[in-house]
């Protein structure tokens, strides 16, 4: 993808890159397992980033941040065509609900063809924006997509239907 | 079910609630590279490397 930061991996395990404006990202995965139907767990991955410094006055929008965390989902799903991962949106400054709707309209951009899934609203009501990703044409997107739900109502008990975007 | 491209994780520690896990290592790695803490040093969280560059 053209216009996008040069990203390096570093020997802790996690990717980075500075941008033009002086802010350096640093996206890692870390891993986790879901609750499948019969209680076993499986296997998920965690994408988690964030920038520094963390507050930034007077932002200017960089669409090079954009196309280069991009290209790492992208690489994801292109390297690893049968794993998933969740994303949750931080909460601790107050714009949770405004990166969960940035990130909406980012991950249509994949290049890859992959699936978002939402916790449910009266989750996110509460405060809590994680959304599930997983390849469309993974074979078993409904059972690792019946795992998540099943392993975020253990935190959220609800009853409502699963949210596909 | 039974498939091979499952990946099921062995002998996990009980009970475990996913999302609560997630927030708090989050939290906890945001803290560790501010204070430029190595990762390597952050007990229980098991980082991994799908895609390198």
């Amino acid at each position: 993808m053209l216009n996008q930061y040069s990203i390096s991996t570093t020997e802790e395990g996690y990717n980075s890159f500075t941008t033009d404006f002086g802010l350096t990202y640093f996206l890692y995965f870390t891993g986790y397992y879901l609750k499948n139907s019969n209680g076993e767990d499986v296997v998920v991955m965690s994408l988690g980033f964030y920038h520094e410094p963390l507050i930034v006055e007077n932002r200017k929008y960089d669409p090079k941040v954009k196309n280069t965390i991009l290209q790492i989902i992208t690489d994801f799903f292109e390297n690893n065509k049968e794993m998933s991962t969740i994303y949750i949106c931080s909460t601790s400054d107050g714009y949770g609900r405004h990166r969960r709707i940035t990130f909406n309209k980012w991950y249509k951009e994949v290049d890859v063809p992959i699936e978002k899934f939402d916790c449910r609203e009266a989750q996110a009501k509460e405060g809590l924006y994680a959304s599930f990703f997983i390849r469309s044409d993974n074979q078993l997107k409904d059972y690792y997509v019946d795992a998540f739900y099943r392993s975020i109502d253990e935190y959220f008990p609800a009853d409502n239907e699963y949210v596909a975007a | 079910m039974k498939n091979e491209k499952i990946h099921i994780a062995p002998n996990s520690e009980k009970p475990y609630n996913l999302i609560r896990h997630i927030l708090e290592d989050k939290k906890r790695i945001q803290e560790a590279i501010e204070k430029g803490v190595p990762l390597s040093s952050l007990k229980g969280i098991n980082f991994v490397k799908p895609v390198q560059y």
